[in-house]
C-alpha cells in the first residue's frame, strides 16, 4: 500500500485525520483531490503549520503534518516542543528527506540532528521505518495513537526480508546469533544490509542486524539481549553521533549497568558535504 | 442585548483587587491590568464558556497568547464562577497548577500559552476545525502588542487569509509596552491597523478600557465575511493604579504589604471616580 492511500483510507474510515503540508506534497499528492477539506497546504510556513496542527489536535483531531525533516524539526522546533510535546497532542509529524537523503542540497537541507532534537522533547515518540512496508505497518497503529510522533518518512523498497511490525516499541534482530551486532534504523537498514553482505563475502564475517524501528519507545528488552549475546555492538546511523541512537542506547546501558563494547558509525562534529552520497 | 455595565465594572474591580492581594508573591501586574476589561467582557458577555459547558468541544475557545497575564484570566474566571480554583490558597504554591502562565489543568483554560507568537496559529487550527465540523464556535486570541514582533503571527495571518477564516478574532492589547521597553522605541509596530489590513484582516480600533466600545465592537463580530477580525484595543499598562501606569519597571514585580495597601487605595480611588463603588 502506498502512504497516501493509507492516509486517505484513515480519513474515510475514522473522520479524524487531516493531511497538512508546508509545501511538501511528494508523499501524498495523488490523494489531495480525494480528501477534500481534510487536506490543506499552509505554504512554506512550518511554525504556522505546527500551531495549526496543535489547534486541530486540541479538537481531538489527528493532523498528519509534512515538511522536509530539516525544516520541520529545526524551524518549528519550539512549536513541536511546547505545543505538540508539552501539550501532549496527537500531532503526527512526518519529516521527508531525513538524514542525508537530501545530500546534494548541502547541509542546509540535510537532517542529521532530528533524532537528537526529537529525543529532547518528553512525550514525543520517534518512528524510523526501514522501508515502505514497515512504514505502513507502523502508521496503521500510530495514526490511531493519542501521542505526538515524529516519523522519518521512508518509502524505499525493502532490501531485506524482515518480520512484520506488529507491536509499537518492538524492534527486530535479523541474523543467526553472530558475535557482532549492527544496530540501525530507517533508511540505513538498506545500507547496513549491503555492508553485512560485503563482510560475509569478502571476509567471511557474519553479523546480526538490529532494526530499532522506534527510538522512543526504545525496545529495551531486545537491547539487553543484544548486549548479552554479542561481543561487539556497532551503531550505524545517518545522524550525528550525539543524541542519536548510539547516545540513546549507551545511556540506557549505562543507567542499567549493562556492559557492552560499543562503537558508532555516524557523523561526528561536522556538517556533511553536498557531494556525500 | 441588555448589558449590565455596572456589573462588568464590579467584576473588573474585584479581579484587580484579587490580583493586588497576591502581589506579595509577584505577578505580571502591569500586563494583567491592561487587559482586565477585555477579558472581563469576553467571559461575561461574549464567549460561550461557562461552568456547565467547560468540557464540551462545541463551545467557544479563548487563548491568552500573552500568557503572563494569566493571573487576570484566573481572577476573572473565578469572579464569574467559571471555575473554582483557589487563587488565594494555591497561587505559586508548590504542586499546584496556578503559576505565571496558563495551564490546561485549570478548568476552562484551553491550552498552555505564553510562549509568545504561538496562540494565533493554534487558534487558527481550532477555527478551521470548527468550520470543518459545521459548528458555530468562535475562537478569540488575546495577544500583546510587543508579541507581534514574532514573525509566526504574520505567518498565521497569511494562512488564515488564504483559507478565508472568519470565526477567528484576534484582540491586540495595545498597551505600547513590551517587557522592558516601549514597543515603538524597540521595533516600530505602527501603523498597526494598516499592517493587519494588508494581511487581509478586518480591523477595528477601540479604547480597550471602555466597556461600551468593547461591547459595540464585539457585537459586530465577524466584522467581514471571509476575513479574520482584529481589534486593536488601546490600553494602558497598569491601568487603574496611577503610580504604576506606564511605568516600564512595573511589568513583573512583587510588593510589600505597605505598597499593596497604597495600590489598593489608588484602585479604590479610580473606581470611586468612575462611580462604580
Amino acid at each position: 500500500m502506498r502512504y497516501g492511500d493509507l492516509l486517505k483510507n484513515y480519513i474515510d474510515l475514522y473522520h479524524r485525520h487531516y493531511i497538512v503540508s508546508a509545501e511538501n506534497l511528494g508523499p501524498m499528492y495523488y490523494v489531495m483531490d480525494d480528501v477534500g477539506n481534510n487536506f490543506f497546504d499552509v505554504g512554506i510556513a512550518e511554525q504556522g503549520m505546527l500551531g495549526i496542527a496543535a489547534g486541530l489536535a486540541i479538537r481531538k483531531k489527528v493532523p498528519v503534518v509534512h515538511a522536509m525533516s530539516a525544516f520541520l524539526m529545526m524551524r518549528a522546533f519550539e512549536f513541536i516542543r511546547t505545543d505538540a510535546g508539552f501539550g501532549n497532542l496527537a500531532v503526527k509529524m512526518v519529516g521527508t528527506s531525513s538524514g542525508i537523503l537530501s545530500a546534494w542540497n548541502g547541509a542546509t537541507h540535510q537532517s542529521i540532528e532530528d533524532i537528537s532534537l526529537a529525543m529532547s522533547i518528553p512525550n514525543l515518540n520517534i518512528f524510523c521505518p526501514s522501508d515502505n512496508g514497515e512504514m505502513i505497518e507502523g502508521l496503521e497503529k500510530i495514526l490511531l495513537d493519542d501521542k505526538p510522533w515524529y516519523i522519518r518518512y521512508n518509502d524505499c523498497v525493502p532490501s531485506i526480508e524482515h518480520s512484520r511490525f506488529d507491536v509499537i516499541g518492538k524492534g527486530e534482530i535479523i541474523g543467526n546469533n553472530s558475535e557482532i551486532a549492527i544496530v540501525t534504523y530507517g533508511y540505513m537498514l538498506n545500507i547496513v544490509n549491503k555492508a553485512a553482505d560485503y563482510l560475509k563475502n569478502q571476509y567471511g564475517i557474519d553479523v546480526d542486524i538490529v532494526n530499532l524501528r522506534t527510538i522512543r519507545p526504545l525496545d529495551e528488552e531486545m537491547l539487553i539481549d543484544v548486549a548479552n549475546n554479542h561481543s561487539h555492538v556497532i551503531c550505524v546511523e545517518d545522524h550525528l553521533t550525539y543524541g542519536g541512537a548510539f547516545t540513546v542506547i549507551s545511556d540506557f546501558f549505562a543507567r542499567n549497568n549493562i556492559s557492552s563494547r560499543m562503537s558508532s558509525v555516524a557523523f561526528r562534529d561536522y556538517f556533511c558535504s553536498g557531494q556525500y552520497r | 442585548m441588555n448589558i449590565d455595565y455596572n456589573a462588568l465594572e464590579k467584576t473588573a474591580f474585584n479581579a484587580r483587587k484579587k490580583c493586588l492581594s497576591l502581589l506579595d508573591r509577584g505577578c505580571f501586574l502591569g500586563s494583567a491590568f491592561s487587559c482586565t476589561e477585555i477579558i472581563t467582557y469576553l467571559y461575561s458577555n461574549f464567549l460561550n464558556i461557562n461552568k456547565n459547558n467547560i468540557d464540551d468541544s462545541n463551545r467557544d475557545y479563548f487563548l491568552l497568547s500573552k500568557g503572563h497575564a494569566a493571573i487576570m484570566q484566573y481572577a476573572i474566571m473565578n469572579e464569574l464562577r467559571i471555575n473554582d480554583c483557589e487563587l488565594e490558597r494555591d497561587y505559586l504554591k508548590y504542586g499546584t497548577n496556578l503559576y505565571f502562565h496558563p495551564n490546561v489543568n485549570i478548568p476552562g483554560v484551553d491550552f498552555y500559552t505564553g510562549s509568545l507568537g504561538h496562540a494565533s496559529s493554534i487558534g487558527l487550527g481550532i477555527a478551521l476545525d470548527i468550520k470543518f465540523d459545521n459548528e458555530q464556535g468562535k475562537v478569540v486570541v488575546l495577544t500583546g502588542d510587543g508579541e507581534l514582533n514574532e514573525g509566526s503571527n504574520w505567518e498565521t495571518l497569511l494562512i488564515a487569509n488564504a483559507k478565508k477564516v472568519d470565526n477567528l478574532l484576534i484582540i491586540v492589547d495595545r498597551n505600547q509596552f513590551q517587557a522592558n521597553a516601549e514597543t515603538e522605541k524597540l521595533s516600530v509596530m505602527d501603523p498597526l491597523k494598516e499592517k493587519f489590513e494588508s494581511f487581509g484582516c478586518s480591523v477595528k480600533e477601540i479604547d480597550g478600557h471602555d466597556f461600551g466600545q468593547i461591547a459595540d465592537t464585539l457585537n459586530t463580530f465577524p466584522f467581514e465575511k471571509g476575513k479574520v477580525s482584529v481589534i486593536i484595543a488601546n490600553t494602558v499598562r497598569g491601568k487603574s493604579v496611577k503610580s504604576i501606569e506606564n511605568d516600564w519597571e512595573k511589568w513583573y514585580f512583587d510588593s510589600t504589604e505597605e505598597e499593596i495597601a497604597e495600590y489598593n487605595e489608588e484602585l479604590l480611588d479610580y473606581y470611586k471616580r468612575k462611580n462604580v463603588l
